[in-house]
């Protein structure tokens, strides 16, 4: 492995976080820095024009695995919206940087959504935790539909961006054997995670002992903006590859 | 003009985006009804252009095409579409998310339109999805109800994987033939099989990626787990997911049948694999107490008999099964709450049709009844059978086919069975009842199938049969088929002996261990629960 190229796994597959930010930062700033050691991340890639070696992503994807592991124990949509970034880290180094950008831009306006969700969540019941607050679909349904989309969007589902992206990236570029191993682990681990959010807070019974509140004002329309954009988003896509 | 029927998968979606804005109860269904009669006679408008010009529509860029296919399909799909939004507008009436259910019925019809009508593996690959997701939600639609929602979750996983092997099988046909166009695909495909040309590596991949992509959305063994249970969705659900959801992997198969002459092993591998689930889902049938999972074996069941069809080549059965199946169980669902609302009045078996004939001690009818039903049902297929004997060959190729629909006309019986108890007194009148549905099922097929066969693939028909190497001729066929019969009807017998001490003997060990393996289903419900999935 070169030294740009453990750089980059260290930018991109949550190293900071297990070894530092974790023990020094709020959490739900973390996003926030590691959505920014990403876009780093691809900026050195798009500059360098560095192809990873294979040592390198089978590293990133045994990574990718141990942050699925911990990503299905926690419960907290802060924590889990910089999970999903380091779940998709062998994505950007296994794929070309124009892929990766788009990827990178799906994926972040997804998980910006999500954390906006943890924001209201922490404002409506205390904290960013999602645990014991289910039935959502039916006591807040705009809340419910919003997650719904994020989470539909993240489990990899067309027409939104994040599956249009990595699927032309699988097109446009010669694949391997090793490519179609990364395929079926970050699809399954996106899949998971995804669905035990949806399981857990938009499916159930609604808590009797919680006042549920939906979104109003401004920041309904900053999720409907989000929506569009993401569907705009996914749709472009979806014209470069039918074209 | 002929190309309004191409905005057939999108009136759905407009329907639901309409839905959305109203709140009236009552005119949501009303919306939905008229849209879907429009898609209705938009369907057989394009039917009836295909037949007449025989012409295929293209359009959207050739993203979408109605063809042969489609017209057969687009129009049971709407004719079951407005049955089950008319059948729901009362029965959901006072579920909470009334409106979310339309909402979602119409995107669930949006993607089976799409996925019947496209041109393009992209699209074909989108609506695959979709469907999926869709299914997923209305399946869980009692979002409250653990259950349906843990189900759910069985069902969503599995369909995830055939999702991914159907988007790797589609990033190996592009890299391997540079298109997604089907129509393009078909003709590289025939050329290829015309040509001589033997598969390579990769096409053998593509095919084995495709059917096992739909063989686990076809719910076939062993990726069945999803079908039986989730009976805890919505009635119309049930309906639409036992007619029409659960029939994609045969429409999909269809869609690639050039793909698969390419392909003899993946077509004898469809086989095995259906005659498995055929023989295991039909056993299980008969033996899980729960009526609802025992009708979703059934299906199973039949799926089987459909991917077997597929197997031995008989592409077009296969449609016509999935059809004639689809409108026999959705029938079945929808009736089963006015069953239950004639259960709860009578305390005996429910006073239908089929009691009335098979079971009630009446009057009995007069000889010359009988002589009539023979007239009109042994008489007409014998002279045709002769017909066809002397003037036509093509009679022969349907025999293996034949044997296979009367492999499920035999379970469908022992379902029927199962389900009434039958007049011992009058056994000699349901043999004949028996004898007579399945002379007119095969009278049926023997028609409308070499119809089909011939609307659908015209002359390229017999190649199927030529490259399903696994060729079974009737005797064999016949053989198989009693050997099953056998099998299934000695179980029901002594199932009911397996556990009752007899004379003070205990029962037999192995009956014991085999029952317990069919009454626990195989152990795949007990190993899926294992695991918390979601």
């Amino acid at each position: 492995m070169q030294l740009m190229e453990i750089v980059l796994f260290i930018l991109l597959a949550g190293l900071p976080y297990y070894f530092l930010l974790r023990k020094f930062i709020s959490y739900d700033k973390i996003f926030i820095i590691s959505t920014l050691l990403l876009l780093v991340g691809l900026f050195i890639k798009f500059q360098t024009g560095l192809q990873c070696s294979w040592a390198c992503i089978t590293i990133s994807l045994i990574s990718a695995l141990i942050t699925f592991y911990v990503a299905l124990k926690t419960t907290n949509l802060y924590r889990l919206s910089y999970h999903f970034l380091f779940i998709n880290a062998p994505v950007f180094l296994l794929i070309d940087i124009k892929y990766s950008i788009y990827y990178a831009v799906a994926l972040i306006i997804t998980l910006i959504g999500l954390y906006f969700i943890g924001t209201y969540y922490k404002r409506n019941y205390g904290s960013a935790n999602f645990a014991n607050i289910s039935g959502l679909a039916i006591k807040t349904p705009f809340v419910g539909f919003v997650l719904r989309i994020y989470l539909i969007s993240l489990a990899l589902y067309p027409p939104f961006p994040n599956s249009v992206f990595l699927f032309n990236s699988f097109l446009k570029n010669e694949t391997s054997y090793m490519w179609y191993v990364v395929l079926a682990i970050v699809i399954f681990s996106n899949f998971f995670i995804a669905m035990r959010i949806l399981t857990n807070t938009v499916f159930g019974k609604p808590n009797k002992i919680i006042f549920y509140s939906d979104i109003k004002g401004k920041e309904r329309l900053a999720h409907f903006f989000i929506i569009i954009l993401l569907t705009i988003w996914g749709l472009n896509g979806l014209m470069e590859v039918l074209r | 003009m002929e190309k309004t029927v191409l905005l057939i998968p999108f009136i759905p979606v407009l329907i639901a985006f309409l839905i959305s804005f109203v709140n009236n109860k009552e005119a949501i269904p009303k919306i939905s009804m008229y849209f879907s009669s429009l898609i209705a006679v938009l369907g057989l408008v394009g039917a009836s252009y295909v037949i007449y010009y025989d012409k295929n529509i293209y359009g959207f860029n050739n993203l979408l095409v109605f063809n042969e296919l489609s017209a057969i399909l687009v129009v049971y799909v709407a004719i079951l579409g407005v049955v089950i939004r008319k059948y729901s507008s009362k029965y959901m009436m006072d579920e909470i998310g009334f409106k979310r259910f339309f909402i979602l019925l119409n995107f669930i019809f949006s993607a089976i339109y799409l996925l019947v009508m496209s041109n393009n593996l992209i699209v074909l690959a989108i609506a695959w999805q979709i469907m999926s997701l869709v299914l997923y939600f209305l399946v869980s639609f009692k979002i409250e109800d653990k259950p349906a929602v843990r189900y759910g979750g069985w069902t969503i996983l599995i369909h995830k994987a055939a999702d991914l092997l159907f988007i790797t099988a589609i990033i190996f046909v592009y890299k391997t033939f540079g298109t997604f166009n089907l129509s393009e695909l078909s003709d590289i495909w025939l050329k290829k099989y015309e040509a001589g040309i033997l598969a390579d590596t990769n096409i053998y991949i593509i095919g084995f990626l495709f059917l096992f992509a739909a063989m686990m959305k076809s719910s076939i063994i062993p990726f069945h787990i999803w079908l039986p249970y989730t009976s805890a969705a919505p009635t119309p659900v049930s309906a639409l997911m036992h007619a029409g959801v659960v029939n994609v992997g045969g429409i999909v198969l269809n869609k690639l049948a050039f793909l698969l002459l390419l392909t003899p092993l993946v077509l004898n591998t469809a086989f095995v694999f259906g005659l498995i689930t055929a023989i295991f889902a039909s056993v299980i049938m008969l033996a899980v107490p729960d009526i609802k999972r025992s009708l979703g074996y059934s299906t199973v069941g039949q799926m089987g008999y459909m991917i077997m069809e597929v197997g031995l080549g008989a592409f077009s059965l296969a449609i016509y099964h999935l059809m004639v199946h689809g409108i026999f169980k959705a029938s079945l669902f929808l009736e089963s709450g006015s069953l239950i609302h004639y259960a709860r009045h009578d305390p005996n078996i429910p006073k239908k049709v089929s009691y009335e004939v098979y079971w009630e001690e009446k009057a009995e009818f007069s000889k010359s009844f009988y002589w009539l039903i023979a007239l009109f049902t042994i008489l007409p297929v014998i002279i045709f059978s002769a017909i066809k004997f002397f003037i036509s060959e093509e009679f022969f190729h349907f025999n293996a086919a034949i044997v296979i629909l009367a492999f499920a006309w035999l379970t469908s019986t022992q379902l029927f069975l199962s389900f009434f108890k039958v007049s011992k007194s009058d056994s000699l009148k349901v043999i004949f009842g028996l004898i007579s549905s399945f002379i007119l099922v095969v009278f049926t097929y023997e028609f409308f199938g070499s119809l089909i066969e011939k609307f659908l693939y015209g002359e390229y028909a017999s190649h199927f049969y030529k490259v399903a190497s696994l060729n079974i001729s009737i005797v064999i066929g016949l053989l198989i088929m009693f050997l099953i019969v056998a099998v299934g009807w000695l179980f029901m017998y002594k199932q009911h002996f397996v556990d009752i001490e007899i004379n003070g003997e205990k029962p037999n060990k192995i009956k014991w261990v085999f029952y317990k393996l069919i009454a626990k289903e195989a152990y795949f419900p007990q190993l899926l629960s294992k695991f918390k999935i979601f």
